[in-house]
């Protein structure tokens, strides 16, 4: 897989193997909302504090800054979801292109993706750094994916600065 | 020369006495070194090196305080850290 910026600013992921796109187009589906884990839920919606003494500011936390909090990444979701739509096939590899003004809403979704893929299976800094990747098995997969986001995040923060 | 007298407003006593806010962000396995630094200074305006300062912190001692003031303001950081995904909470300072 091959990253580069366009004359137009766009960001191009090129010669992505049909594979790997498969995990690419899975980003939307993992991180739909409506089929969240309760890790994942918790990761994604964390309280406004942990002090037991301010149960009103948690509540509050709940039930108006979630709201925009889950509008927020919904938004990023759809964002994605579209530009993924427009991937195209190139001499049997793929290509990605994602305009300036989507990148932030990569980056989130990129994000997310990721926080839910460890947040179900618990993981801690040894298992994300783990080599085993077989992608047949459930966990192989996940750290595989994760490690693809990740990739896929630092091109994009490396040319957005 | 008159002397004239000046009346001086009345002091009001400050409301601001109260032990300020706190935002802290916690250590996640899962967040890229070079995201949590980007979003530190979208959010609060730091420079590369003060964003990175705060990123290893949290890193290496598993938090770092970001912010403190009036609760208003420190509830807005949270919700922008939250909505880039970082561990964001609000404390209150000690007495």
């Amino acid at each position: 897989m091959e990253f580069s910026v366009s004359r137009s600013r766009s960001f191009r992921f090129r010669k992505i193997h049909p594979l790997i796109a498969e995990f690419i187009l899975s980003i939307p589906d993992t991180i739909d909302m409506d089929q969240l884990s309760e890790d994942a839920q918790a990761r994604l919606f964390p309280p406004a504090t942990d002090d037991p003494q301010f149960d009103a500011l948690r509540n509050e936390w709940k039930a108006y800054v979630e709201p925009d909090l889950h509008e927020h990444f919904r938004s990023a979701r759809e964002v994605v979801a579209a530009d993924l739509k427009q991937m195209r096939e190139v001499k049997g590899m793929v290509e990605l292109e994602i305009a300036p003004g989507h990148a932030e809403a990569w980056l989130n979704a990129l994000n997310q993706a990721r926080l839910v893929l460890a947040s179900d299976l618990d993981f801690d800094e040894q298992k994300l750094s783990s080599t085993n990747a077989d992608v047949t098995t459930e966990t192989g997969s996940r750290v595989f994916r994760l490690n693809l986001f990740a990739f896929m995040q630092e091109c994009l923060i490396d040319k957005m600065g | 020369m008159a002397t004239e007298t000046i009346e001086l407003p009345e002091l009001k006593e400050s409301t601001s006495t109260s032990p300020p806010w706190t935002v802290v962000v916690h250590n996640d396995p899962v967040n890229l070194m070079s995201y949590v630094t980007r979003v530190f200074r979208k959010v609060f305006g730091y420079s590369k090196d003060r964003a990175q300062k705060h990123m290893l912190e949290v890193h290496h001692k598993g938090r770092s305080i970001l912010w403190s003031g009036e609760r208003e303001r420190a509830e807005l950081y949270v919700q922008q850290l939250q909505s880039h995904l970082l561990l964001a909470k609000l404390e209150r300072s000690p007495e």
